[in-house]
């Protein structure tokens, strides 16, 4: 620090960046010195207190300004003060029925005083404390005996009474501990259901020194400005300008993160357990041939399931590049079995069905068509992809929708492994409880519905089986293969809890923008 | 169906509730219950548990009440039905039988009609394959024919008609006509079964004569079941004939003579069958003896026993069960005579490692793309329209779109080739909504019948523009890792405000286009606010 100059220099300088907060405080302080920060606040006309506080707390860094704390002390009423007034103190109590008797028994004394165990002790004490009573050993008993003070006071009121009637006629803001006498208080302040003590804290504000004398070299507002420009922060001018504060509970527009939508969730929780269980996804066209949809999974040609009803079909034809000696093993597997050992399905087979071409109604015409290529090679394999079927769109249906379709091959499958399978996907799905029951599918045998418990009801999950022979002969494959499938939005309505299924679809942007993502 | 029914006709004393659950484990799902009873629905391939009386022969079986094979007599018959080779190409096949001593009461005469309806929609394929036709044969006279007939020159009073008809009348006019009329058609004779004095008992499948009414009194019924599919005729006449069994008729069969032949009946004999006990345990995965496999078939109501030599289970299969097509369906019903529930599951035995599919990587790196820069993912259907594809964008529209013959609608009529109108008409039903909207979609459209993986954005808001659409394809394109081997070119399309709008080029090739969606498309989907588009080829950007 250098000669005087410099410190008046110092001080232009500090007094240059208040900023505007701190201005208006320091400008308060003119006429408020040493006053509460509430009253600065409300003179000042500052919207909050932590305003006030902000600024002080950094003009008190700066030298300009002392943050005095004072806390005043009150002596009010506890929660039993007003019953004391009506019915005495417990020994008070206590001597009034002494003052009858001249003496008790020492178990006589709730009984007779109308107390509580609890309460009768602290009768005993007090009264012992206070010299009212004595308590004396007879031969049979030890009894209670009112003592001559005792007899004196029956008929008066102690110096703590008539304070405790005080605090109550004072009610919640109490009395200033000071006013009160010291010896009588610091006894009753014992009584802690009776009476307690309020803390009140004052922080005042006063000027240093050289707030003083920044004060008297002139200090000024400045404008005030909505938002902090480059500028403002390039050229120091942020200093000048006061900020507007803002109302923090004013309106603020929504911020919308980009997120998946639901579905796609769902989609890749299913992928992940395909994938922890060690399946590898297929996929596959949504333009397929009647052959590979229905007749090569042994769904006879005149399944209701075919029907215009049911099926999406498509207009032209289906260029179906299958060869012939394996159409022709589909075709006599339907009519008479081939050589699976089935009675096949009767009738006859039409060659110009097979080549009609549709929507895929169920991915599990991708799966055939992999066990084609793949006949010899055991597998896991599975596919979420969309299937069609011609239905109106309701709160249960909808004309497309994902498939979860999962597939085993290998040389011991079984209905049990199958029953394994299931438990092990839907427990890993987060269904702990799964049961299961018979079920039908053309395609396979046995078959089974898989249900899962859910807030105490058994909901219906997918269906599962063991691929017929009919279906796997025909194409050279002979390990048992065991099939599941189910619809992917079903699980996507259970874990958002959604009971109309357009809404996964014509959903609402708010519902995907403001969905939480977890 | 009516508890107290299906719980006489199971047996006294047994508890309804045990019967519901048993219901379920031998694959009938209870659908609805109330205080006097429930619906189910049952299985098509297993007809005979489509009527209360099938249900409580499997239900005795199942609680080990009567397990094994439920056997009926069968009576000589004393009525005659002679084919006339008039029908055999018009609806060849024929299958009688004569139920005596039947008394009819609500319960039986409702389970008989449900029982009819749900057989002619499964197996009898809206009765073209199958049709059922009951009939009180009082004031009939042995023998009856089934023959072509003239449809001009035969006439007579049908059920629920109020005068005569000729056939085809009654198939323009009846309402039952009307609904089956598709069956006969082209046809220049039509089925029917007349008495020996003429009188016209049946129009199959389409509907029979007054004269043959059931009523309350009916005692003794004549059965017939015509059409198309032999065995299906022969398993329907079993079931239903044995249904009425089960409510006391007596069974009495009818010798049917074809001009070279003659057949008895119904034919209730049980179908042997032999297999082997290798060949089907394997499959249930089951760890019990051939005996207890042969319990749990007797649970299911056949006759089964293990053969000496321990290999081979001996069936006997009911004449009633029709879904025996296979071993493996021997396999099914040793699994539900064991009982589901009780089934231990193992886990597959076969390591096997996943993979990714091939666009698995491109497909993640798009959402992070899309989704980093505050854009929210829509799922929309792949089905699409005309116009939402083409008109509304301005486009003709191109080859190779796959249009559906039968659509449920016109706005699902065609299978989508750009994602672009599915998010416009996604904002165009989210208008009253805070904007900036900012979508995307990865999702396939389809080309020549081949799927085509691809990726579209739109972001409307009042800045939106050029500029900003630019900016975000070659965010997009960068985080993908394409640059420099990237061409940005101008072109035109009606869908976009001219010299407003570029195609993405890929060494060459055109892999996409984004620019400002003109006012005119806007205007078609009601957006009011600048738009701009983006719709990308992954599988090109996949390389």
């Amino acid at each position: 620090m250098g000669p005087g100059g410099e410190l008046v220099d110092e001080l232009d300088a500090l007094i240059d960046k208040l900023s505007a907060g701190e201005r208006r405080v320091l400008l308060a302080l003119r006429e408020l010195d040493g006053a509460e920060v509430d009253t600065i606040c409300e003179q000042a006309e500052f919207r909050e207190l932590v305003e006030v506080m902000n600024s002080a707390s950094w003009l008190a860094s700066k030298g300009l300004v002392t943050i005095g704390e004072r806390v005043d002390r009150y002596a009010v009423p506890g929660p039993e003060a007003a019953g004391v007034v009506e019915r005495g103190l417990p020994e008070r109590r206590a001597l009034v029925v002494l003052s009858r008797t001249g003496m008790l028994g020492m178990g006589d004394l709730g009984p007779e005083a109308g107390m509580e165990k609890k309460e009768a002790s602290i009768a005993l004490g007090w009264l012992k404390r206070r010299g009212w009573a004595e308590i004396r050993r007879t031969e049979d008993q030890t009894v209670l005996e009112i003592t001559t003070a005792g007899e004196e006071m029956s008929d008066d009121t102690t110096p703590d009474e008539e304070m405790i009637a005080r605090l109550v006629e004072a009610g919640r803001k109490g009395v200033p501990e000071e006013e009160l006498d010291p010896e009588i208080w610091k006894m009753l302040k014992e009584r802690k259901e009776v009476v307690r003590v309020r803390e009140e804290v004052h922080r005042t504000l006063t000027l240093t020194d050289t707030g003083k004398e920044a004060l008297s070299r002139g200090i000024e507002m400045r404008e005030e400005v909505a938002q902090l420009t480059p500028q403002m922060l390039r050229s120091g001018r942020w200093r000048e300008v006061e900020m507007r504060p803002y109302d923090v509970h004013a309106y603020a527009p929504a911020l919308h993160g980009g997120r998946p939508h639901p579905v796609r969730d769902t989609l890749e929780k299913v992928r992940r357990v395909f994938k922890q269980m060690g399946f590898t996804e297929i996929v596959g066209d949504y333009v397929q041939s009647a052959f590979w949809n229905m007749d090569a999974l042994f769904v006879p040609q005149d399944h209701p399931a075919r029907d215009l009803q049911d099926t999406l079909y498509l207009e032209g034809g289906y260029d179906l590049d299958v060869d012939p000696e394996t159409i022709d093993r589909v075709r006599r597997t339907h009519e008479d079995g081939w050589e699976t050992g089935s009675r096949g399905w009767g009738g006859e087979f039409s060659m110009e069905e097979i080549k009609r071409p549709l929507l895929r109604t169920h991915t599990t015409t991708l799966t055939i068509q992999y066990l084609a290529e793949h006949p010899k090679e055991p597998c896991k394999i599975f596919s979420l992809g969309r299937v069609f079927r011609h239905e109106a769109i309701d709160y249960s249906h909808l004309a497309e929708f994902h498939q979860v379709e999962g597939i085993v091959m290998e040389p011991g499958a079984s209905f049990a492994m199958l029953v394994g399978v299931m438990r092990e996907f839907y427990q890993r799905l987060g269904f702990d409880d799964i049961r299961i029951r018979p079920g039908y599918f053309p395609y396979t045998e046995p078959s089974m519905e898989v249900e899962v418990l859910l807030n105490d009801k058994w909901l219906e999950m997918g269906g599962s089986g063991v691929f017929r022979p009919e279906v796997t002969a025909p194409f050279d494959v002979h390990d048992p293969v065991l099939a599941w499938g189910q619809g992917l939005e079903r699980i996507a309505m259970i874990m958002y809890g959604l009971d109309d299924i357009r809404q996964l679809y014509e959903s609402d942007l708010e519902w995907l923008r403001n969905r939480p993502l977890r | 169906m009516g508890y107290r029914d299906l719980q006489e006709l199971v047996g006294h004393g047994t508890d309804i509730a045990e019967i519901l659950d048993t219901i379920e484990q031998i694959g009938a799902v209870v659908e609805r219950r109330d205080v006097d009873g429930f619906d189910m629905e049952v299985f098509p391939d297993r007809p005979d548990l489509f009527s209360v009386e099938g249900i409580a022969r499997a239900m005795r079986a199942f609680m080990g009440l009567q397990p094994g094979l439920m056997r009926y007599e069968v009576h000589p018959p004393q009525v005659e039905l002679h084919v006339d080779p008039s029908v055999l190409d018009v609806r060849p096949v024929i299958a009688c039988a004569v139920i005596r001593n039947i008394i009819f009461d609500d319960a039986s005469i409702s389970s008989l009609m449900d029982f009819q309806e749900k057989l002619h929609l499964t197996v009898g394929r809206k009765r073209k394959k199958v049709s059922i036709g009951v009939h009180d044969m009082r004031y009939l006279k042995s023998p009856y024919t089934y023959l072509g007939a003239d449809p001009k020159a035969t006439r007579f009073i049908p059920l629920q008609g109020e005068r005569e008809m000729d056939m085809d009348q009654i198939l323009r006019e009846h309402p039952k006509g009307v609904d089956y009329a598709w069956i006969l058609e082209g046809k220049e004779r039509y089925p029917l079964i007349v008495d020996a004095e003429d009188q016209v008992m049946s129009f199959p499948p389409i509907i029979n004569g007054t004269v043959t009414q059931v009523r309350d009194d009916t005692n003794d019924l004549f059965l017939d079941i015509t059409g198309l599919d032999e065995a299906a005729c022969r398993y329907s006449l079993c079931i239903l004939a044995t249904m009425l069994a089960e409510r006391g008729g007596k069974i009495e069969a009818v010798k049917v003579v074809y001009p070279d032949r003659e057949v008895v009946m119904p034919d209730l004999e049980p179908t042997p069958r032999r297999v082997k006990l290798a060949d089907i345990m394997p499959w249930t995965g089951l760890d019990i003896s051939g005996e207890e496999a042969a319990r749990a078939l007797g649970v299911m109501g056949f006759d089964a026993q293990v053969t000496e030599d321990g290999e081979y289970l001996d069936l006997l299969v009911p004449a009633w069960r029709m879904d025996i097509l296979h071993d493996v369906d021997v396999a099914e019903d040793v699994s539900i005579g064991f009982g589901y529930e009780r089934v231990k599951g193992v886990l597959p035995e076969v390591l096997t490692l996943s993979r990714d599919m091939p666009d698995e990587d491109i497909q993640r790196t798009t959402h992070l793309a899309f989704r980093g820069r505050g854009f929210t993912e829509v799922m929309s259907f792949t089905l699409s329209s005309p116009e939402e594809q083409y008109t509304m964008m301005g486009l003709q529209e191109p080859e190779g779109v796959t249009h559906i013959v039968n659509p449920v609608t016109e706005q699902l009529s065609i299978m989508r080739t750009h994602l672009v109108p599915d998010l416009l008409t996604y904002l165009s039903r989210n208008t009253h909504h805070d904007y900036p909207q900012s979508v995307y979609e990865v999702g396939q459209v389809v080309l020549s019948s081949k799927n085509s993986l691809r990726t579209a954005a739109v972001s409307v808001h009042a800045k939106a523009g050029f500029t900003t659409a630019k900016s975000l394809v070659e965010g997009v394109l960068r985080d993908l890792g394409h640059g420099p081997d990237i061409e940005i070119e101008a072109t035109g399309s009606a869908s976009y405000i001219l010299g407003r709008c570029a195609k993405v080029l890929l060494e060459g090739e055109d892999i996409g286009i984004f620019g400002e969606v003109h006012p005119e498309v806007l205007e078609a989907f009601g957006i009011a606010q600048p738009t701009i588009a983006l719709e990308l080829d992954l599988e090109r950007l996949n390389g």
